[in-house]
This record gives structure tokens, sequence and C-alpha cells, in this order.
């Protein structure tokens, strides 16, 4: 459906971009992600076509349109802060990019409150001033906005960033939903790694400039290609070499102690019974945290912090200063 | 990350290349060529160049001083403007204060007058023989009752007449300032004044440092102000350069003297570009609230704030009223500034109803004004558009600079550069001789308000979202429809304010006409400066007053027009 | 905004419309014209002149556009449209301004009208570019009431000399006006010195700095008599044009009486003449002798109190514009000051200016 190719940016004597080769699948929902500055949203823009690379291609559909306007792309965008026209109704936000390619009147208004509909936004509420609406609604809008035309793609560059954290999960859930509805090419930018695992099909992760990993959200995590990605994706311990030799001497596995090593916070193990496979260490609770959902404990061992998720479902509940044993399997370890 | 986007290509579209044409040809057949042409015979009059006018301004204490004194107006009226300036927009949009739309009106009459009437106005009040010094002399009887001369007479009338950028544009600001900001500074327990002080004025600085650069402008060029009431301590150099520009002989002097005022404000616009360049505040929430009248909750504080609001009040509006009561008297009770009962009479009224003839300067003043303030509007719409879209190409920056040429010599100057280029067949003119004709001083009046309206006009694209166009684009929108449906409903409030601004200020334009006007068509400038000038009719003052009032009420109507509805159709 | 647009075509057109004059037939003077277009510039033309002039030239067939400006604008017109003339005929203006457009060659010489000869000895110009048709004496004028004729001055340079005047006369400080011309060129040609600075000796620059220096300076927008009656002002004198003098004593209540120096004082002669380049040189011509006539004239005398330089029509005039007309006039080479006038002026601007 898009193919990135070489694509390579510069904003003077700033490469912005370089070397990005991306491929979206038709009626993926592909997330770009990465730290502010990483060249995520330039990716974005190049493929709608504000940005022209110096260099690499950007074909859809078998068609490269590297050279083609932003009006002729016929890809919908959402922007970061909607960007709906503040002098036009919510009704004329929508109709909009009908009215640009002249849709008959009675057609127009047919998809106009279709699209409405479908967002959810009621008939008082397509009459209204954009200003007069809440958060929520301005993205409803500019969501229908950007489907209107029906384009074969759609991309939303962090429309979630500045809204409250309720609200954010709430629309999350109702974007997932939309998409799958519509099932409409998505590609998505954030910086929030749970919105990139919960939504995407895919995820693409950007780091100065350049393309970190690509791959399915739990490839992304649980197999992360480098020290940049393991460390950006989700909470990691980093592991001392004192504990690293005493791993390998309990395994048998060869871990070179110089190396950067991680292990993911729910790879460690508290008061697990002896299983094949695993290492054990004595340990101490230094410290407790209460989420609800789960338990984060910090534990002292091998002479370093570690810590460890335990799932709160009543059969353990540690308290600080106690003595346990913390369990780790080397295969979970990501070395680097 | 969006700014700064690779330069594109020059796309060469037909209407892209008509552009171009046009204001290559604009700029050099209006703006450079009659300017040059001009120059040239007034500096190489003898065929070579000769720097006796600068030994001779050199030489001149008077020159010296009073072009000392405009540099001295400048800056210490950009202070006291901006002081008074932001209190008014203060008191009318942020505090609450009892009676604020009433305020406001008051506050806004220097939009609707200037000139000699306004300076009239305060002498009525603070000058020999007025008001309040009758009242002063009552309680001082040796106070000298010529006390409101000289530079603090000055300052003082030109401090609360130059507020009307203020009221405008820096009314607009505050306007769009996200109450959200407040409330969070509240919120982490700020108190009203640093709120104010940190949080609601940096939002304001873009605007806030445009109409100061244009104050200091404006004290620059101080014409009425000085000579009304600058006695003969305290003159500046603007007088000067119209009796010079006005005498054929002495047009080198008129040149070099505003040439020295034209680049102090060349150098002012420059600086201010940059730190234009350097960004600007934009409110980056996405749902913005509205302010909320803030009470001030010092009760001491409050009640100096009214009595301020109040004071302020009645200097605005007292000289409005003055005038208007003076209009129904004769030359002699405006002459000594004597209001009694017996000195009222309709007759100034009934001369003008009387013939058809002094009805149609108005007409075709308000046909000129009308016609220039649009023209002007579109070309400099059409300009800003541009350099906002291609800000960092060189023709952007030689298109803005072409079009402020107009603030490097004095109107008059651009009059007779005009008149003296097209009086011949020109290649650039298309060979049509323009004088004798009525468009020239339709070109003139477009010409002089372009550095204003060009100079406000790209503070109000600067100011746009640049999203808001990418969104556009994307939806499929030319751009052309996307400037057409989308720029252009959302800066149409402040060129129509701009407008408003320029219909006003040329209704009553003498300089330019004085020159150009076509001789079945007088304007009204010339029609009021002939009753001025008419030896035979010592009433001419008073007639000149009756004019003064016609012409608030058609600025008020244009203003409420275009303004005043407007400000309410926008509203967000 | 298109509406707004097509309001303001529309009644620019209307404008046209009404601009075209009606002539209709009426009897006056003994020369007609023949309807052909005339542009008449002049600075004589307010208080209802020029409406009473188009009117009156179209009951003799005459058909007027008549542009009414200040003298300076009206000769800077001239002067800037000089490659391509639009006016025909210029009447009004000074003989510094008269003297400075034949300098310049915008002015065609013709004969004498018939009325010519009829004209005060001395007013028309001698090679023919110009006649004179109405008279001013520049005087200096002060309020009776308040001033009696034995302790007023005699003449301008009593102003600064005796100190008892300094601070009681108005000195104008526009420098581009008719009349304050006509003083400075009063004073300054007493002094004329070819070996000084612009002509003039340096006790001829001394005097005019002391005339500015001592007295009080014009105040924009505010006349004279005004500053005259205003009880709040030491001002009871200063420079007056002679038709002006009734008027003003009517509005302002005051009794002017006038200095009458034995050198004379200058007159202001407001004369017609033909531009260089006119289409209409034939009509221009009938125009010429059907304005300055003595019928003409004398209607003019009549309607707007002047003094008519035709000494038939100068019966017409009123008895103070023949009394204050009787004041000789001050013998001023007006060649002279024609070519130097903007000079002093610049000088004074620079140097003397209160």
């Amino acid at each position: 459906m898009i193919n990135l190719t070489d694509i390579e940016v510069k904003f003077g004597d700033f490469t912005a971009l370089e070397d990005i080769n991306i491929h979206v699948k038709e009626g993926q929902f592909y997330t770009f992600l990465g730290p502010s500055g990483c060249g995520k949203t330039t990716t974005l823009r190049t493929i709608t076509g504000f940005i022209t690379p110096v260099k690499g291609r950007v074909v859809v559909k078998g068609k490269d349109i590297t050279d083609t306007p932003v009006e002729k792309r016929n890809i919908g965008m959402v922007f970061q802060n909607y960007a709906l026209f503040p002098t036009m109704s919510v009704y004329e936000n929508i109709a909009f990019g009908l009215r640009v390619n002249k849709v008959e009147k009675g057609e127009l208004d047919r998809r106009v409150h279709e699209m409405a509909a479908k967002v959810e936004l009621s008939e008082t509420q397509l009459a209204r001033k954009v200003a007069e609406l809440s958060g929520g609604q301005q993205q409803r809008v500019a969501i229908a906005r950007a489907l209107v035309n029906n384009p074969a793609i759609i991309c939303l560059d962090e429309p979630l960033s500045n809204l409250d954290a309720k609200l954010r999960v709430q629309l999350r859930g109702e974007l997932k939903e939309m998409q799958k509805n519509f099932g409409i090419t998505t590609v998505y930018v954030t910086h929030d790694q749970e919105e990139a695992l919960t939504l995407s099909d895919c995820i693409a992760v950007f780091n100065n400039g350049r393309i970190e990993q690509i791959g399915t959200p739990n490839e992304i995590y649980n197999h992360s290609k480098t020290e940049f990605v393991c460390n950006f994706i989700g909470d990691i311990n980093k592991l001392q070499p004192a504990l690293l030799r005493e791993l390998s001497a309990q395994t048998g596995a060869a871990f070179a102690p110089d190396k950067a090593s991680y292990l993911r916070l729910e790879r460690v193990h508290v008061n697990m019974p002896a299983t094949e496979g695993f290492a054990r260490f004595p340990a101490v609770i230094t410290n407790r945290e209460y989420y609800g959902l789960y338990i984060k404990y910090t534990l002292s061992l091998c002479g370093q912090t570690i810590r460890a998720i335990e799932k709160n479902d009543g059969t353990k509940y540690f308290k600080a200063g106690e003595q346990v044993t913390a369990s780790i399997r080397p295969d979970d370890l990501m070395v680097y | 990350m969006t700014a700064n986007a690779p330069r594109k290509k020059i796309r060469l579209t037909p209407g892209g290349i008509a552009l171009f044409i046009f204001f290559t040809w604009f700029i050099l057949a209006c703006l450079i060529l009659p300017n040059l042409n001009l120059l040239k015979t007034v500096f190489f009059a003898d065929g070579a160049f000769s720097v006796e006018p600068i030994m001779k301004l050199l030489k001149s204490k008077r020159a010296m001083k009073a072009l000392g004194n405009s540099f001295i107006l400048g800056p210490t009226l950009s202070i006291t403007v901006g002081f008074v300036g932001i209190s008014l927009v203060l008191l009318t949009e942020y505090f609450d204060i009892k009676g604020a739309k009433i305020l406001r009106l008051g506050y806004m009459t220097t939009l609707i007058y200037g000139g000699i009437t306004l300076v009239s106005g305060y002498k009525f009040i603070y000058g020999n023989g007025g008001f309040l010094t009758k009242a002063l002399l009552q309680v001082f009887p040796n106070m000298n009752p010529s006390w409101f001369t000289g530079y603090w007479a000055v300052l003082f009338v030109m401090t609360f007449s130059c507020t009307s950028n203020h009221m405008i544009f820096l009314r607009n600001a505050m306007r769009a300032v996200d109450f959200q900001t407040v409330e969070a500074a509240r919120n982490m327990g700020a108190g009203q004044f640093y709120i104010l002080r940190r949080v609601v004025l940096p939002v304001l600085k873009p605007s806030l440092f445009a109409v100061t650069i244009l104050t200091f402008i404006t004290g620059l060029s101080a014409m009425s102000a000085p000579l009304l009431v600058g006695g003969t301590e305290f003159q500046t150099i603007n007088p000067m350069i119209k009796t010079f520009a006005d005498t054929t002989s002495s047009k080198d002097l008129a040149a070099l003297l505003s040439l020295v005022l034209g680049l102090a404000t060349m150098l002012l616009l420059f600086v201010m570009t940059q730190i234009e360049k350097r960004g600007h505040y934009m409110s980056v929430s996405k749902v913005k609230t509205k302010i909320i009248k803030q009470k001030i909750s010092n009760p001491v504080v409050n009640v100096i704030a009214h009595i301020y609001a109040y004071v302020l009040f009645v200097i605005y509006v007292v000289p409005v009223v003055l005038i208007v009561l003076f209009s129904f008297t004769d030359s002699k009770a405006i002459g000594t500034r004597t209001l009694t009962l017996s000195a009222f009479t309709l007759d100034n009224y009934k001369y003008l109803l009387q013939s058809v003839s002094n009805f149609r300067p108005f007409l075709v003043s308000i046909c000129y004004s009308a016609l220039a303030a649009v023209i002007v509007g579109a070309i400099v719409v059409i300009a800003c558009r541009y350099i906002q879209k291609h800000r960092n190409r060189l023709t952007s920056s030689v298109l803005e600079y072409s079009l402020m040429i107009p603030w490097l010599l004095p109107t008059t100057m651009i009059a007779l550069g005009l008149m003296m280029a097209f009086n011949v067949r020109r290649i650039y003119m298309f060979y049509q001789v323009l004088t004798g004709t009525m468009i020239i001083l339709l070109i003139c009046y477009v010409i002089i308000k372009l550095p204003f309206t060009m100079r406000m006009t790209k503070a109000a694209f600067f100011s746009l979202d640049d999203a808001l166009e990418d969104a556009a684009k994307n939806l499929g929108a030319s751009g052309l429809y996307t400037f057409r449906r989308v720029i252009f409903p959302v800066i149409l409030p402040t060129v129509m304010a701009i407008a408003a601004l320029n219909f006003n200020g040329l209704l009553s334009d003498y300089d330019a006409s004085a020159f150009l006007y076509h001789p079945l068509n007088p304007t009204l400038g010339v029609q009021i400066k002939s009753l001025t000038n008419d030896m035979n009719n010592p009433n001419g003052m008073a007639l000149t007053f009756i004019y003064a009032v016609l012409m608030m009420i058609i600025s008020t109507v244009v203003l409420y027009l275009v303004y005043g509805r407007g400000d309410s159709k926008f509203k967000e | 905004m298109k509406r707004c647009l097509a309001l303001v075509l529309a009644v620019l057109m209307l404008l046209s419309v009404f601009s075209i004059g009606v002539a209709e037939e009426a009897t006056g003077a003994d020369v007609k014209g023949t309807g052909v277009q005339l542009t008449v510039y002049t600075n004589s033309g307010s208080s209802g002149r020029k409406e009473w002039l188009i009117e009156r030239a179209a009951q003799d067939g005459f058909n007027l556009a008549v542009l009414e400006e200040g003298a300076g604008a009206v000769q800077q017109r001239i002067i800037g449209e000089a490659a391509n003339p639009i006016a025909d005929v210029v009447f009004g203006l000074n003989a510094i301004i008269w003297n400075d457009l034949i300098s310049r060659d915008l002015l065609v010489a013709y004969d004498a009208p018939s009325w010519a000869s009829e004209v005060s000895e001395g007013l028309n110009d001698p090679n023919g570019y110009y006649y004179a048709i109405v008279k001013q004496a520049i005087v200096l004028a002060y309020d009776l009431n308040q001033i009696s004729e034995e302790d007023a001055p005699k003449d301008w340079p009593d102003l600064w000399t005796n100190e008892a005047f300094h601070g009681k006369y108005e000195v104008n400080t526009s420098l581009t006006g008719g009349t304050p011309r006509n003083v400075i060129a009063g004073i300054l040609t007493r002094y004329i010195d070819p070996e000084g600075e612009l002509g003039i000796s340096d006790e001829g620059w001394e005097a005019i700095g002391a005339y500015y220096a001592c007295g009080v300076p014009s105040e924009e927008g505010v006349d004279l008599y005004a500053q005259i009656a205003n009880p709040n002002t030491t001002v009871v004198m200063g420079q007056m044009w002679s038709s002006g003098v009734v008027q003003y004593d009517e509005m302002y209540g005051t009794k002017t009486g006038v200095a009458k120096p034995e050198v004379g004082v200058p007159y202001a002669v407001e004369g017609i003449g033909i531009i260089n380049g006119t289409k209409n040189m034939d009509e221009a011509l009938r125009f010429v002798e059907w304005f300055g006539s003595a019928q003409i004239q004398g209607e003019w005398a009549e309607q707007f109190g002047t003094m008519p330089a035709n000494e038939i029509a100068a019966e017409k005039a009123d008895a103070v514009q023949q009394e204050l007309c009787s004041i000789p006039a001050q013998d001023i080479d007006w060649a002279l000051v024609a070519e130097n006038i903007d000079a002093w002026c610049e000088k004074i601007a620079l140097e003397y200016l209160p």
C-alpha cells in the first residue's frame, strides 16, 4: 500500500531523515514511535506531501507520488492541534474537502451527515462553531473531516497528545474501533509507547532520524532489536556484571559481563517454586508500589537494584525488608 | 518541527506569472521611478550633486533642534502611549470595570478624528482661554494662561490621541489570550498583577511591539500637535518638511529631512522584522477559553482603577463633545474659545446645506477613499500571502521593503513625483498621460497607505496557524482555494479594520489631493483647506468644524459597519 | 464587498453625469463664449466665487471647469503639468507667482484685451503675459478698540524698532501663503544689496530676524482676528489683506485701522493669464476679454467686495475698499522678488522663524 524507499530529508544542512524504508500493508494500523525530534512526524509529512525528500521515493498503491502535490494525494490527515478552520461551522469544516472536490449539493449533505453520525456528532453540534466544542468533540470533527473524502490512507499526528488521561484512553478505543469499521490504512504518529502497543498492527521505532526497528508490538517489546528500543519501550532492568556472572555460574549460560543486558520487570519472578531453566537468587524487598492491577517491588540482589512486577491475584504480598528469592530465566535477557 | 520545510521549486502558473509581472511593474512604475525622478530633479538640479542642502541644514539651529525634538518625542511617546494604551485595553477587556462598554466607546473616539481638529479640541480645554485654564485661573490668578504649551503639552495631547492602534490591534490580541493560562497561573497561587505581568502581557508582546513601533513613527513625524501646542520651544521636523516641500526651490531640504526620518523608520522596521523572525507566542491549547473579566481583588486598587478609567474617559470624550458644540458657533467663538449661548447658530449647517457643491467633495472623497482602501488592501494581502509562503526567499524581502518605500518620503513629495512622472507619456505607464485624470489621485492614495497596511496585515498573516493551511491542502484544496476559503476568512477582520482606518485617514487627505485632484472633483481635504484659506470668509474656521463633525459621523458609520459588526461576527 | 464596489462605481458615474454643466443663453457682457470647455485654475474661487463664475459665464456661453486651490498649489500644479498642460486660463495669484510662471515659460503673451487700458497704471505686465483684474493692499492692520491711531505703528519697521510693539503683533509662520510672502517682500526689498546674501544686505536680514523675534507666532487653525479679539492674548495687530477687513470687523466686532507707510504698501495684484500650450487659445482669449471687462469685474466687486483693478469697475467697490486701496503702492521689483522669494523664505525657515 505505502512504500517508502531510501527516504532522506534535509532541512538546510541538518539531515532530519536518513535511510528510511517502510512498507505499510493495506488495512494495517501502522505506528511511528519515538521520542520528540526523532523524525516520525517528518516521515508522516513526507507521506502526506508537506515535505519533499531530497532522496528516495514515496509509492502508494504502486504509484510513485514523490512529486505529487499535497492536494492531489487524497491522503487524510488529522493534525496534532486538529487545525480546524476557526471561521467555519463544524458542518463546513467536514464539508470542506467535498466542496473542494465539487461534490454535488445533495450528495455532499448526505455524506456530511453520514460521517457525522459515524463519529457521533449530533445535528446541533454540526451547526456550532468549532471553538465551542470540547477537545474530544474537536478530535471527532478532525477525524470526520479527514475521512469524508474516502481517502485510502489516513495519517494521524499525535492526535491524543494534549488530552487528559481518561479521555485519551477512551478516544484511543474509539479510534481503534473506527479504524476497524472503516478498514482504512492508518499511519499513526505517537511518542506514547502504550498507545503504540495497544493500537498497532506494526510499529516503526524512530531515533535520531533513523529507524531502529520495525515489527509487531510483540516483536518490538519482547525482541527489541536495539538497546534504544528496549529502553524506550516499557520498563526494564539493566543487569550489572556481578549478577550476570552469578547467572552464568548457575545456569551454564555464557553471558559476557561487559555487554549491555536487560530484563523486563515481568520476567523477574518473586518466590517462584524452583523451575527448570531458572536461576534463583536470594533477595530483600526494599520498596513496594501498589498499583491495584499489579504491584511493583524493588529488590536488592547481587549488590544491585532489580524491579519486579507481580499480579495482584491475592496469592502473594510482600512487605519491605522481607527475605525472598528471585527467579530469572537466561532466555528472557536481551543482550546487546 | 514543521518550520523550515525544504525549499520547493517555484512552480510557474499563469496566475503566478501575472502577479509577478504586476508587482514588478507596480513597484517600478509607481514606487521607484517617480520618486527617483523627483529625487533626481531635487538633488541634481544643476546636473551635479551638491552637498549644499546638507550644509544648510547642519548650519540651521532651528532645523537641528526640530530634528532633535522629533527624536525626543518618538521614544517618550512610545512609553507614554504604551502605558495609556495598555491601560485602555486592560480596563475594557481584562479587568471588571463598571460601565466598560461606555468607557470603550469613549476610548475609541480617536478613531474618528485626528489632526488639527483633535488638537483644537484639546485646546478648548487646556489652551489659553480654555475651560480648564479658566477654572485654574480662578484658583491661581498668577498662573500663565498659556501654560499648555511646549514639550509636555505635545506629549500630553499625543499620548491620548495616538492610542487608536492599541484599541484595535492590542485589544484583538487581548481577546485571543487563552484564559486557561490565567486560571492555571492563579491555581499555582499567582497574584492578579503577577499573572498580568508574567502570563498575560507576554502573550500580547508581539502586538504590543508592533503598535509601539507605529507609535514611535507617529512621534517622529508629529505634525498637528507641535504646530498647535508646541509653541516656539518645541517644534518638530515634520512641519518644517511640509513648508519646504511646498516651496519649489526648497524641495531638496524637504527630501533630505524626510529621508532622515524615513531611514530611522526603516531601521526600526528592520529591527522589528528580525525580532519577529525569532518567533512568537501562540496559544497552543486546543480548547481556548474566553477571558472572564477579572474583578480587582484589592478594594483600594479597585477604586483607584475605576477613578483612573473614568478620568481617562473624560480626557478622551470632552474634546469630541466640544468640537461638536463649537461646530454650532462662529469663528469668533472658536478663536476665542468662549462658549456662550448667544454664539449658538445653525448658520454653519445652513450654509453647508445650501449648495450641492458643498456635498460633492464628500461623495468624491468617500469614493476615492473606499476604492483606495480596497485596492491597497488587495495588493497588500496578495503580497503578504507571497511573503508568508516564501519566507526566506530574496524576492520576499524585496517585495516587503519595496512596499515600505512610501515611508521614506513625505506625501506631498510622493504626489509631486507622480505628477511630474506622469505628465508625459512614459513607456512604463503604457504611454498614458495621467495628470489631469481621475486615476492619478487614486494611485497616490494607494501608494501612501501601502506601508501601514503592509505592516499590520503582515502581522495578521504571521499569527496564522500553519496547520490550517496544511489541513486544507491535505483535503485537496488548491492554494488559491485554501487562501479564499480558509486563510482569508481568518484574517478578514484585521484586513477590514485596517481598511476602515485607511478609509478614515484618506477621507480628509489634503497633501496628496492638492496636487492631483481632478478640476471637476475636488476632494474633502481640498474643500476644507480652501475654507480655512479663504481670505474673504471670516467664518471659514467655523465651517471647517462642521466638516470635521460630518467626517466624524462618516467615520463612525464606517467603523461600525466594518469593525463593530465584524467584531461580533468573528468573535471566538 | 462586491456590492460595495458596485455602489462606489455607480456613485462615481453619477458624479461624472453631474459635472456636465448646462449652458443657458443670457445677457451680459459684449463677448460671448462658444461653449468649448475651458479649464480655469484660480486661487480666488472660494466663498461661492467659483460657483458664481461658472454660472455667470454659462449665461454668456462659456463652459468652464474651475479648479480652485491655494496660490502656491496652483503654481505647483502649473509647473508640474508643464509638459502636458491641463489648464487653459489662470487668474488670481500675485505678482510674485506671475513672474515665476513667466520665467519658467509657462504663460503666453497675448494682445492686450480691450479693457487693459482701463486698468490702473503699472499693474499690467509690461510684456503682456498677464493683465490685472483685482488689486489687494497688504496692510499692517490693528484694532482701534485696543490701540489708538497715534499709538499705532506707522510702518512695518516700527514693530521691531519700537519696544512698545514687541509681543503685540502676530507674525504669520506659514511661509508658503501669498500674504506673508508679500509682507516679507515688502520688508526685504527695502534692503536690496547685490553684494549681500541672496541680494539682501546684512541689515535687511537683521531686520527680518527682528521682525520674527519680536512678534507672536501665528497659530494653525486660528486666524489673526480671533487672536486680536481674544482678551487672553496680547496680540492687537498683524498682516491683513484689504478685502477681508470689512467682514472680519463685522464678525469679531473689531474696528480695523491700518498703517499707512510713506513708502506705500505691497499690492497683491490678481491678474489673468493664458497657459502656454492651451489647445483653446481663441476661447481663452474670449474668456479673458469677457472676465476682465468693467461689466463683469464690477459685478464681481459687488458680489464679493473686491477692489477691481479696472478703474471703471472700481466705482462699484465699497467705500472701505476704495479707501484702503488709496494707499500708494510700494515700489517693488517683482521680477527680482519672484526670482529670490523661495530662497529668502528658505533662509527664514532655517534661521529666523521662532
